[in-house]
């Protein structure tokens, strides 16, 4: 049972230009690279009977791979300094979005926020809070001072806070480096400002380093193509030959 | 060179002098994902299989080149790495099941990003002779550039090193020297559960019986390090998954047959014409 207590304070409190910013890379849709069951039998199905085959995503295209990194400063206005060691940057675009966050608290009465505090929306006791003996009790006070989430006394419990954090997104594509023997979509973002410098690897989607190994292509970034040259069909019976192309039998 | 032989110590060779840290690695040929789990790759083969009126029991996707079975024997062949910190250093390998084979000399193109996030050193995993190509500005830690010249950029066998703790990357093109052995492990799949006895005398000679639950092997890779003492290195095998499920038992317990069947039988099911229900599964003369 919520026993909210009401924002008793919100300190934002200017911040050293050293804290710098966060970096983080935009995560992969869930199910990117992988072929689901839903999908098999869906393939299965259009095989057989000539439907529409599933679309699948690889997160890799003809260009190579489209993802984003995620610039969060301290300072909304620090100046930084940015770039990629292989893929083109498109130009970045500044917005402030809202993160809620649950901020456990473990007989502890000090937490922090994942991500720079610009505004604080709402930050509240969704649901019971306990004392160190176990018993409910009402939700201590509740401040916030920059990113630090205090409670005015250590308990058991989840505070729900919802902020507005400056969010710039640095949009990247990452062609294959068709010069290297493995490792085609190694990228890495930086960015340096004064006090400072971040380094952050660009993650690739599972499975596009050995598709390009293996030259199993996902042209428009939906549907897995095979090349002819792979391995041919079965040999035909006595009865009855079937010869799939897989380019042009599964698009 | 090393010439390792089956769960044998190696002839002992003198080190070159410029070794100081004496190390050796180990690393498993990657196993590609293919060899893991069936991708619709396999699933367009099996339904054109069955379109063309053969059984889809015949298709054996050629993924799976660790193992082969003969007279119903199971080998399993496993190929490894040993990366000395100096192609002079002398090792000893065992293995928790199976035999090693003697080593070959290995070199193997590479290329790879090599990170320094605030520190002045990059440790590759085996020796590495290549180009290396800065592919971002050199920062210090307070966000500073600096200019850092290419003969300040030293490669010593594996490591690579900057004049100071900077942030940047450096692209590696090159090749990566080590040896490359084979870890051999014979089975036979575990008998069925109508045949206990064969189980119970899995000591006797010849192939040990084994089922996908219980396949666990380790190398273990052992040197002199520059003190005299002996170190040592682990490497737990991964089994691919191909091989696994050939070692898996069906639902009834008994083991999954051999899907490499002789040439020319083929798998014939035989149902009801009146009600599609299956009578019969066998595999038969194809001709």
């Amino acid at each position: 049972m919520p026993t909210a207590s009401a924002i008793t304070a919100f300190v934002r409190r200017p911040r050293p230009v050293n804290r710098g910013l966060i970096l983080e890379q935009a995560p992969w849709p869930k199910g990117t690279g992988r072929v689901s069951r839903l999908q098999i039998i869906l393939a299965a199905a259009a095989r057989l009977f000539g439907l529409e085959p599933p679309e699948i995503d690889c997160g890799v295209d003809g260009d190579g791979l489209h993802t984003a990194v995620y610039v969060y400063p301290y300072d909304p206005d620090l100046a930084y300094g940015f770039g990629v060691t292989h893929g083109t940057l498109s130009r970045p675009i500044r917005a402030y979005v809202t993160q809620r966050e649950l901020v456990s608290f473990s007989l502890t009465s000090e937490e922090s926020v994942e991500y720079p505090l610009q505004e604080l929306v709402s930050v509240d006791w969704p649901d019971e809070v306990w004392s160190e003996e176990g018993a409910v009790i009402t939700g201590p006070a509740l401040s916030v001072d920059g990113e630090t989430v205090r409670s005015a006394a250590p308990i058991y419990g989840t505070a729900e806070v919802i902020y507005k954090t400056l969010r710039i997104t640095h949009g990247l594509q990452i062609p294959a480096r068709d010069d290297a023997v493995e490792n085609v979509y190694q990228s890495a973002f930086w960015a340096n400002w004064a006090g400072g410098v971040k380094l952050l690897p660009i993650k690739p989607p599972e499975g596009a380093e050995e598709d390009y190994a293996f030259r199993i292509e996902c042209t428009g970034g939906s549907i897995l193509q095979f090349p002819p040259e792979d391995d041919p069909p079965p040999a035909p019976s006595k009865d009855r030959t079937i010869t799939l192309d897989y380019c042009e039998d599964f698009k | 060179m090393p010439t390792a032989s089956a769960i044998t110590s190696i002839v002992k060779q003198p080190l070159s002098d410029a070794a100081v840290d004496i190390w050796a690695r180990l690393t498993q040929e990657p196993i590609p994902s293919s060899a893991d789990e069936a991708n619709i790759k396999d699933l367009h083969q099996m339904i054109a299989a069955a379109m063309a009126g053969e059984s889809a029991f015949e298709y054996v996707y050629d993924s799976c080149p660790y193992v082969v079975i003969i007279d119903g024997v199971v080998r399993i062949t496993l190929p490894f790495f040993v990366w000395p910190s100096d192609l002079g250093l002398a090792y000893d390998l065992t293995a928790s099941l199976g035999t090693i084979s003697p080593g070959v000399a290995y070199e193997e193109f590479r290329s790879f990003d090599a990170v320094f996030d605030h520190t002045d050193s990059y440790d590759y995993e085996a020796i590495f002779v290549g180009e290396l190509t800065p592919e971002m500005p050199f920062f210090r830690d307070d966000g500073t550039e600096i200019k850092v010249q290419p003969s300040e950029i030293v490669t010593t066998g594996s490591l690579v090193t900057l004049p100071e703790p900077l942030t940047t990357v450096l692209r590696a093109e090159g090749k990566a020297y080590g040896f490359r052995h084979e870890l051999v492990i014979e089975v036979v799949k575990a008998a069925p559960a109508a045949e206990p006895a064969a189980e119970e005398e899995g000591e006797a000679a010849g192939p040990a019986l084994y089922t996908a639950q219980d396949l666990e092997a380790a190398i273990t890779v052992a040197w002199l390090d520059e003190n005299g003492e002996t170190q040592s290195d682990i490497l737990d095998m991964k089994i691919p998954g191909c091989v696994l499920d050939l070692l898996e038992t069906c639902e009834d317990g008994t083991p999954k047959g051999d899907p490499r069947r002789p040439p020319g039988e083929l798998f014939y099911l035989y149902h009801s014409t009146c009600n599609g229900e299956v009578l019969l599964g066998r595999w038969e003369d194809g001709k």
